[in-house]
């Protein structure tokens, strides 16, 4: 597969990084360029006596380098990966992997099943039943108490909110934190989010707020629920699913799409959710990565490409979270939005959803034939009859989407919240473009 | 019910609990019977109306505005260049956004159209780029019906802006293009104006009368040595100088023919030499210390007639002086040359060739009293001649020749030096790599040309290469392969 520079640049850590790949993306700084289908490899003259060696996995994308740099990719990969992209012909071909090369490779693909190995040793269930019930206690006990301040706060009222915006909940995200509950922590950090000086702040407030009591109230009666409601309503708390849980799931074999990708930092976490579709059972599920600030995530997705692999949905209801199965080699796709669907159809099929089940955010769609335009500050999105919903993405991206479609209808895929509509990314006569963070 | 639900929720439930009509669910009686606090019951309640309010989401009906988009026929930059285009916006490097800038317009190509808004943002910023507004295209023409920011931009595509409320860039730029095409209309549209401006903008748009004014042009100017800006009276007065029949023109020719005279001096017995000699009673009116002339020297070791003398050569054209004194202007050259405060003089004659540009003074000046310096006043290819021919000196002797050059290339719409003159400028840098400024060296390498590649491959292997310019380098050849890609 063959891939764009802009889809390279994507991987890039930071501007620092892309500036530097792309002036190491000249063949004056290798003194070898090497070509074989599962990987390039090179040597690029650095400051020290002796080149740094350079590796691009190029089945799934990865990065190896001798250079000391911390930044992942580092400018070296950057800059090999894109001087292929460029000028392949001056790259030799190779019908072997170097030594180096196949070594790290395989060690790659080693890794997981050593991982598994490790997985499956016998584990100490008293202990394991102990600390479950220790989390229980300290998750009940935080929501007794999340619980009389919500109680505490509608009973005063709420008006006086827009000046205590900074440090209304600090202490209670905090206990939530304590309490093991991460999930709420998550929500109340949403509900310091909230514009309090725009116009219905009240109203955006007492959603996010009655349906976080809602969650409180079901939590106390969890043990009367099924199996799926519990596993929701459990990670929705902040309960983790491990992974052999999720990989003991019915998998899905299918060709994931991947839609969009986009990061997000939330204090000192990078969150990275990967968005994919499976194109022959036509579902949505999305992957949830996350690193600390100071490390770089190790696995790449580029948008737009595809993979025949399986998918494993988390337990729940309606839960799109999802895990890939490790196998499968990641191609270029020509993947295009065959059905028509407008807003009509998806907000039937998005109150069937929340009939299923109400605590849901993001529910993905797509919608075909759209136009959007700047209407009294806000943007619309338009369907072929007519139709509109409010987009919630930032009027910079929209207007480079708006000049894109040259007045053309779009084809796009984004998710619904109940108000508003997000664009994630949109096609133009088969031409992809992501519309997330990075555009 | 939301009303009630949000007057609940500002006022609390201790003061006011809403009673809620439901006829579509029995839930909220549920939920009453419950027998929980208040708090309880309404923050279910609220819950479960949210949730029916988004499960029943209707779709709105917004009129969209019809501007519809002709069809686009425009060649579209090719998509080579993207990553560039898209780094130069993120870096704000406006040398190339200029670059690619001036390549569309050229070769009537329209930037790609997810780049336009960027673009246009960039246009509203920058008022000096935009002379490029029409490689945004039909795309671009139509994205500023739907935005009001930038609506201002389609005057400069209509060729039509109300003077009146333009900027003082946009008027100037105006006045300055009709003085090229129609300058007998200049003077009467400034009188519109002009004496409403603040005085640095007033002596802004003078200026522009500098070239080509005439006779009829010289009441308009007078009015000016009255101004309340010293500068403006100075500008106006140093304009009316070279105004042939004028008033004081006709007093500086007096006033030159009294100065300035020849002498025979007899030189080793047999020979004789002309010299110049200049007359120490001839003074100048007392009005014209109004406007920039002193009568004193202020120079050490410099006498009051040669201070005059040279405060005559810098305002006054020098067709003037050999006319004086009846000789040719080359020979009347010489004659200053052999001054005895000849180096004085030069200065003078310097900002004299530097107002009139008159190709024989700088000429002059530069081939014979090496004023580099003045080069840029030569219509281009000349001065591009003369730099270059200048450039062949060693290094060591030009001062800051190469910084001269360079900050003349980069003022000119882009073009390909030889590649002889972009080695010479290496071999400069390898001398001393500070000659020009790493920001400089980055813009002058838009003017190299691709061919100079495989040159700079070969600098690149150099062992004694210092180090900043191994550095510039090699953003020369991210350039060269711009370049490349946009010939492409």
């Amino acid at each position: 597969m063959s891939y764009t520079e802009n889809q390279i640049i994507a991987l890039s850590p930071d501007d620092n990084s892309t500036k530097a790949g792309m002036q190491l993306a000249n063949d004056s700084h290798w003194v070898t360029l090497k070509y074989h289908e599962k990987a390039l490899w090179g040597e690029c003259k650095g400051s020290g006596k002796n080149p740094y060696f350079t590796i691009v996995d190029l089945q799934n994308i990865a990065f190896k380098c001798s250079c000391p740099s911390r930044k992942f990719p580092c400018k070296h990969g950057l800059g090999l990966f894109l001087l292929h992209a460029r000028k392949p012909n001056i790259f030799q071909h190779e019908f072997a992997l170097a030594e180096q090369v196949d070594t790290w490779i395989s060690k790659r693909s080693q890794k997981s099943d050593v991982k598994e190995a490790k997985e499956s040793k016998p584990i100490d269930e008293k202990a394991q039943q102990k600390r479950a019930e220790q989390r229980e206690q300290k998750v009940k006990a935080g929501i007794e108490e999340l619980e009389l301040w919500m109680k505490d706060l509608i009973r005063i009222g709420i008006q006086n909110l827009p000046a205590q915006i900074y440090d209304f909940a600090k202490n209670i995200k905090a206990r939530m934190i304590d309490a093991q509950a991460s999930g709420l922590a998550a929500r109340i950090r949403n509900l310091e989010q909230i514009n309090y000086f725009e116009n219905h702040w009240e109203q955006k407030f007492l959603k996010q707020y009655s349906k976080l009591y809602l969650l409180l109230s079901a939590y106390k009666q969890i043990e009367q629920m099924d199996e799926h409601w519990k596993r929701e309503i459990q990670q929705m708390i902040g309960w983790n699913v491990n992974k052999e849980e999720v990989l003991s799931q019915k998998p899905i074999m299918d060709d994931w799409i991947v839609l969009s990708v986009e990061q997000n930092q939330i204090e000192q976490i990078i969150s990275e959710k990967i968005w994919m579709y499976g194109r022959r059972n036509q579902i949505f599920g999305y992957m949830l990565n996350f690193h600390p600030v100071s490390q770089v995530s190790t696995t790449f997705y580029m948008p737009n490409t595809q993979v025949e692999t399986q998918a494993f949905f988390y337990p729940g209801i309606q839960n799109k979270r999802m895990l890939l199965s490790e196998s499968g080699a990641f191609k270029a796709t020509n993947f295009s939005i065959s059905n028509p669907f407008g807003i009509e159809e998806m907000l039937e099929q998005y109150s069937n959803q929340l009939a299923l089940n109400p605590f849901l955010e993001e529910v993905p769609f797509f919608l075909t034939a759209i136009t959007i335009a700047p209407i009294a500050g806000n943007w619309y999105i338009q369907d072929a009859m007519h139709q509109t919903l409010l987009i919630a993405n930032t009027s910079d991206g929209l207007w480079k989407m708006k000049s894109f479609s040259q007045n053309e209808p779009l084809d796009c895929f984004g998710t619904f919240d109940g108000s508003q509509w997000t664009i994630k990314s949109f096609w133009r006569v088969n031409h992809y473009v992501q519309l997330t963070n990075t555009l | 019910m939301i009303e009630e639900i949000v007057k609940s929720a500002l006022l609390g439930t201790d003061k006011f609990v809403p009673v809620l009509q439901w006829n579509f669910t029995d839930l909220p009686e549920k939920i009453s019977q419950q027998k929980k606090d208040k708090e309880d019951v309404f923050l279910k309640q609220s819950a479960l109306y949210f949730v029916f309010n988004q499960a029943g989401i209707l779709p709105s009906k917004v009129e969209f505005p019809n501007f519809p988009l002709e069809k686009v026929q425009e060649k579209v930059l090719h998509s080579n260049l993207d990553l560039y285009i898209q780094k130069a916006f993120k870096e704000n490097n406006k040398v190339l956004l200029q670059y690619i800038s001036q390549y569309c317009l050229r070769q009537h190509q329209v930037i790609p159209p997810i780049f336009i808004p960027d673009f246009l943002n960039f246009l509203i910023e920058d008022k000096k780029f935009r002379k490029y507004v029409p490689i945004t295209g039909t795309t671009g023409r139509w994205l500023m019906q739907w935005n009001a920011e930038w609506q201002s931009l389609r005057d400069v595509i209509e060729e039509q802006f109300q003077f009146e409320t333009a900027t003082f860039e946009t008027r100037w730029q105006a006045i300055k293009q009709l003085r090229a095409t129609k300058p007998q209309e200049v003077v009467p549209l400034l009188e519109t104006f002009i004496k409403d401006e603040a005085a640095d903008k007033r002596e802004a748009f003078l200026e522009i009368l500098k070239e080509n004014s005439s006779l009829q042009e010289e009441p308009f100017l007078m009015q000016f040595l009255q101004d309340k800006s010293k500068k403006v009276r100075t500008l106006s007065f140093h304009i009316l100088c070279g105004i042939p029949s004028g008033a004081i023109h006709k007093q500086g020719a007096e006033i030159i023919r009294n100065l300035v005279g020849i002498k025979e001096e007899r030189q080793l017995l047999l020979m004789k030499k002309k010299v110049l000699v200049l007359d120490e009673k001839v003074k100048i009116p007392k009005e014209w210390l109004n406007y920039g002339m002193e009568e004193v020297s202020k120079e050490k070791g410099i006498h009051d007639a040669v201070f005059l003398m040279g405060q005559m050569l810098e305002r006054f054209p020098l067709q003037m002086f050999a006319t004086s004194v009846q000789v040719e202007i080359d020979e009347w050259l010489q004659l200053l040359s052999k001054h005895p405060q000849a180096d004085f003089l030069m200065h003078y004659l310097g900002q004299q060739a530097a107002f009139y540009k008159d190709p024989r003074v700088l000429n002059f000046m530069i081939q014979q009293h090496q004023k580099f310096d003045l080069i840029q006043y030569l219509p281009f290819q000349e001065a591009l001649e003369a730099y270059e021919k200048a450039l062949q000196k060693e290094p060591s002797q030009s001062q800051n020749l190469l910084a001269t050059f360079t900050d003349f290339v980069i003022q000119q719409d882009f073009f390909d030096l030889s590649n002889q003159t972009c080695e010479r400028i290496l071999e400069y840098l390898n001398v001393q790599p500070y000659f020009i400024s790493a920001t400089q060296f980055i813009k002058i390498s838009y003017y190299f040309p691709v061919s100079m590649e495989h040159s700079i491959d070969k600098w690149l292997l150099k062992k004694d290469l210092h180090y900043q310019l191994t550095n510039s380098l090699h953003q020369t050849k991210e350039i060269l392969e711009i370049k490349k890609r946009t010939n492409s």
